[in-house]
C-alpha cells in the first residue's frame, strides 16, 4: 500500500467511525501530501460515509452514528473544497432541500432523512421545522436543488404539502424539481397525486429508493 | 354502581424503587425545571407561565427557574378523586385516589384504515375519516371489557381537506359511545376549534356547567423534542384552562435521539414536564382533574421508530407510576403499546407490555395499537388482553397467605390423596379465581383445530369475532341534540376551514 493509499484509507476509517479529530488530521495529512482534494473526497471521505451508510442499511449501525459521520464528512469536505477550483468540485448524486411544513415542529424525521441521504451521496439542505412554503422554494432556488422534500407529521398540516405543490406550479418551477412528500401523517399515493408530488415515502429507506428511481427517470 | 374498572389489590404491585431513590429523581425533575426549563412556543402561555413564577426569556421562549414550592403547591391542588363521565352514568370512570381501580381500553389514533379483502387475500389501505372514528367507537362501546372509549381512527381525511379534525372526531366519539369519550388532542389549525368542541360537549352533557361537573373527555398533550411545548400543545392547554377540561400531560422525549439514553435521566425529564403542566393548569384552574401520563419514551436508534417496549420504557413508566402515586397521590395513565406492523407481532408485544403496566398498577391503561393504519381485527385482540389483565388483577389477592387463601383446615380435611378437591365446596366457591372465560381465543382441542384448517387466532378468529361485534349499536343521543351537534360541526367546518 502506498502512502497515498494509506492516507485515503485513514480518512475513510475516520469518517466511518465518526472520529472528527482523526478525520480532520487525515485531511491535513492529505493536503500536506499533495493528494488531489477531489480524489481525497471521492476515494477517502466518500468511501467512509458509504461504509457506514451500508452498515446502517443492514441494521448494523445506529442513526446517531450515521448523523455524526455525516457531520464529520461535511466538515472535512468543506476543508478539502477550499483547495478545489469551483468548476472541478465533485458533484453530489443530487441536491435536496428538505424541511417540515409550516405548523409542524416535528423535526426528527427530516434529520434522519438528511443523515441517510448524505451518507448515500446527496447534498442535503435541511431547513428545519415549521417552514412556510416560500422558504422551501427560496432555498431550492438558492442552492440550485434537484429535489424538494416536505414532511408533515400531523394530518392537518398535510395541507401545506398541497400549498407547496400549488406554489411550485404557480411559479412555473414545478418541472424543475422532483417533489417528495413524507412524514408521520403518512401521505399515500392518492394524496401524493392530489398535491402534485412526484413521490411519497413514510420511511427513510423507501424514500431513498424512490428518489433514486425518480432521478433515473428524470 | 358504575361498571368500569377492576379494583386493584392493596399490596403486591410491582414497586421498582425505594423512597430514597424516588426522592432523587423527584429532586432531579425540579433541578431540570430550574436549569433547563421548558420551551413554550405560544407567547400567551409564556406570559401565563411567568405569572405562576419563574423567569421567562421571551426571545428564546423558555421559562425556567420555576420555584419548587410553587410547582408543589399547585400540583397538590389537583383532585385525588374525580369522575370522567360516560354519557351513560353507568359507564362513569370513577377515580378514588391512585391505584384503587384499573381501567382498560384500546387506543390508536391511526391516520389510515386497513381492511382485509378476503376474496383477493390482500389489504386495502385508505385514509381514515370521522366515519371510521364512529365505526371504532361503536364497537368499543359494545365490549364490556373496555372501560372507556378512545378514538381508534383519526379524522385524517377531514384534516387533510383543511377541515377541523378534532371537532369532527369528537362529534363522532360523542355520538358513537355511551362511555367516557377519551382524548381531545392537538391536531388543530386554530385555537378557536376548541370553543366548538366545548359547545359540542355542552350539547351532550346538558350545558357547560354540567360538562364541567361531568367531563365527557379530557385533553391530551405531548411535549415534542425534549421539553418543548409547541403552539398546538400550548393552545390546547389554554383551551383546557378556559373550559375547565381535565388534562393528561405526557412527555415523549425519545431516548436516545432526543433524550438521555438511561432511564433515570429520561424519567426525571418526563416527570419535570408533567409536573410543570399540572402545576400551570392548577395555578389557573385549581381542582380540575389531572392524570399523569407515566410514559418515558424511547425509539429504536436503528430505525427511528418505536420497535417494541424496551426496558427503558418499562422501567421509566414504573418509576413515574411510583412518583405520582406515592409522592403526589395522583393517578397515572399509559399508552405504551406497539409499533409493530403485523397483527400477530402486535398481539405479542401488547400482551407483554400491558402485563407490566398491569402489575405496576397503572390506573388507566390504553392498549395502543395500529398506530399508522388500524386494522379493526385489533379490537378483539385488545379485548382479549384487557380481559386477561382485568382478570389477573381481580384475582391477585389469592396469593395473600390469609387463613381463607391458605385453607389449612380444608387441606387437612381432604387429606394427602386429595379425592375430594374436585367437588369440595371450598373449591367450588373459588372457581372464578382460577378460570377466565376468554374473549375469543381458540378453545377447541388440538385435533379439532387441525381438522378445522388450523386457523390463526389473530387473522381468522379475531376477524370472525369482529363481524359479530360490528352489530352493536350504542344508545343514540336524542334527535334534537344530534341535530344541534351536526349544526355546530357544519358551522365549524365552514368557519375554520384552511387551505
Amino acid at each position: 500500500m502506498t502512502d497515498k493509499e494509506k492516507i485515503l484509507e485513514k480518512m475513510a476509517k475516520a469518517v466511518a467511525s465518526y472520529d472528527e479529530d482523526a478525520t480532520m488530521a487525515a485531511v491535513d495529512e492529505a493536503i500536506k501530501a499533495g493528494i488531489n482534494p477531489v480524489e481525497a473526497i471521492m476515494k477517502g471521505l466518500s468511501i467512509g460515509i458509504k461504509d457506514i451508510g451500508d452498515k446502517f442499511a443492514k441494521g448494523e449501525a445506529y442513526i446517531p452514528e450515521l448523523m455524526l459521520a455525516a457531520q464529520v464528512m461535511s466538515k472535512a469536505s468543506e476543508k478539502l473544497q477550499e483547495h478545489i477550483p469551483k468548476d472541478k468540485l465533485p458533484k453530489p448524486l443530487a441536491t435536496m432541500v428538505i424541511g417540515t411544513v409550516q405548523g409542524d415542529i416535528h423535526d426528527l424525521g427530516v434529520s434522519i432523512v438528511t443523515a441517510v441521504f448524505s451518507a448515500a451521496g446527496f447534498k442535503m439542505y435541511n431547513i428545519g421545522a415549521d417552514q412556510p412554503v416560500e422558504n422551501f422554494i427560496k432555498k431550492a432556488e438558492e442552492v440550485n436543488a434537484d429535489i424538494i422534500g416536505a414532511s408533515a407529521l400531523m394530518s392537518n398540516t398535510l395541507q401545506q404539502q398541497r400549498l407547496l405543490g400549488n406554489a411550485l406550479k404557480k411559479s412555473g418551477l414545478r418541472d424543475k424539481y422532483i417533489y417528495m412528500v413524507g412524514g408521520g401523517a403518512f401521505p399515500g399515493e392518492e394524496w401524493c397525486n392530489e398535491v402534485g408530488a412526484d413521490g411519497y415515502a413514510t420511511d427513510v429507506t423507501i424514500a431513498l429508493e424512490k428518489v433514486k428511481e425518480l432521478l433515473e427517470i428524470k | 354502581m358504575p361498571k368500569p374498572g377492576v379494583p386493584l389489590p392493596s399490596h403486591g404491585l410491582w414497586k421498582l424503587l425505594g423512597k430514597e431513590e424516588l426522592d432523587i429523581i423527584d429532586a432531579a425533575a425540579y433541578k431540570i425545571l430550574n436549569d433547563a426549563g421548558v420551551f413554550i412556543e405560544d407567547e400567551e402561555l409564556l406570559k401565563m407561565a411567568e405569572k405562576m413564577g419563574g423567569s421567562v426569556d421571551y426571545e428564546k421562549k423558555i421559562v425556567k427557574e420555576i420555584p419548587e414550592y410553587v410547582v408543589k403547591e399547585n400540583v397538590h391542588k389537583a383532585p385525588r378523586s374525580f369522575i370522567l363521565a360516560g354519557r351513560d352514568p353507568e359507564w362513569d370512570v370513577v377515580i378514588e385516589g391512585p391505584a384503587r381501580k384499573q381501567f382498560w381500553a384500546p387506543e390508536s389514533g391511526a391516520t389510515d384504515s386497513i381492511e382485509w379483502d378476503e376474496k383477493k387475500k390482500t389489504y386495502y389501505r385508505r385514509r381514515a375519516s370521522s366515519k371510521d372514528t364512529l365505526y371504532g367507537a361503536k364497537i368499543v362501546d359494545g365490549i364490556d371489557d373496555f372501560d372507556f372509549n378512545i378514538y381508534l381512527y383519526d379524522a385524517a381525511e377531514e384534516g387533510q381537506r383543511g377541515l377541523p379534525s378534532e371537532l369532527n372526531k369528537m362529534n363522532a366519539m360523542l355520538q358513537g359511545t355511551t362511555k367516557w369519550a377519551g382524548h381531545l388532542c392537538t391536531t388543530v389549525s386554530k385555537i378557536d376549534e376548541y370553543d366548538y368542541v366545548e359547545r359540542l360537549g355542552a350539547e351532550v352533557a346538558g350545558g357547560e356547567e354540567e360538562l364541567r361537573k361531568r367531563p365527557l373527555f379530557w385533553t391530551v398533550y405531548n411535549y415534542i423534542g425534549t421539553l418543548q411545548l409547541n403552539r398546538f400543545n400550548s393552545w390546547l392547554l389554554r383551551a383546557a384552562i378556559k373550559h375547565h377540561w381535565p388534562i393528561m400531560p405526557a412527555v415523549t422525549a425519545a431516548a436516545p435521539l432526543q433524550a438521555p439514553a438511561m432511564a433515570a435521566g429520561n424519567t426525571a425529564i418526563s416527570h419535570a414536564g408533567v409536573l410543570f403542566m399540572i402545576a400551570l393548569q392548577q395555578f389557573y384552574n385549581p381542582g380540575t382533574a389531572a392524570v399523569a401520563n407515566n410514559i418515558v419514551f424511547s425509539l429504536s436508534p436503528k430505525i427511528g421508530r418505536g420497535g417494541g417496549l424496551g426496558a427503558h420504557f418499562l422501567l421509566g413508566s414504573g418509576a413515574m407510576n411510583q412518583l405520582w402515586h406515592e409522592f403526589y397521590g395522583l393517578p397515572t395513565a399509559q399508552y405504551g403499546g406497539t409499533f409493530a406492523s403485523s397483527l400477530d407481532q402486535q398481539a405479542f408485544s401488547l400482551s407483554s407490555g400491558m402485563a407490566l403496566q398491569m402489575a405496576m398498577g397503572t390506573d388507566m391503561i390504553f392498549i395502543q395499537c395500529g398506530t399508522e393504519a388500524f386494522d379493526p381485527a385489533l379490537i378483539p385482540i385488545a379485548a382479549e388482553i384487557a380481559r386477561a389483565g382485568k382478570n389477573t388483577m381481580s384475582t391477585w389477592d389469592q396469593i395473600s397467605p390469609t387463613p381463607e387463601n391458605l385453607a389449612l383446615d380444608v387441606i387437612k380435611e381432604v387429606g394427602a390423596k386429595g379425592e375430594k378437591w374436585m367437588t369440595h365446596k371450598y373449591n367450588l366457591s373459588h372457581l372464578n379465581k382460577i378460570y377466565r372465560e376468554s374473549f375469543c381465543l381458540e378453545s377447541s382441542a388440538f385435533d379439532d383445530w387441525l381438522k378445522g384448517g388450523a386457523p390463526s387466532w389473530v387473522y381468522v378468529r379475531c376477524r370472525e369475532k369482529l363481524k359479530e361485534l360490528e352489530k352493536h349499536e350504542p344508545k343514540p343521543l336524542p334527535n334534537d341534540v344530534v341535530e344541534r351537534m351536526e349544526a355546530i360541526v357544519k358551522e365549524g367546518n365552514e368557519e375554520l376551514k384552511v387551505g
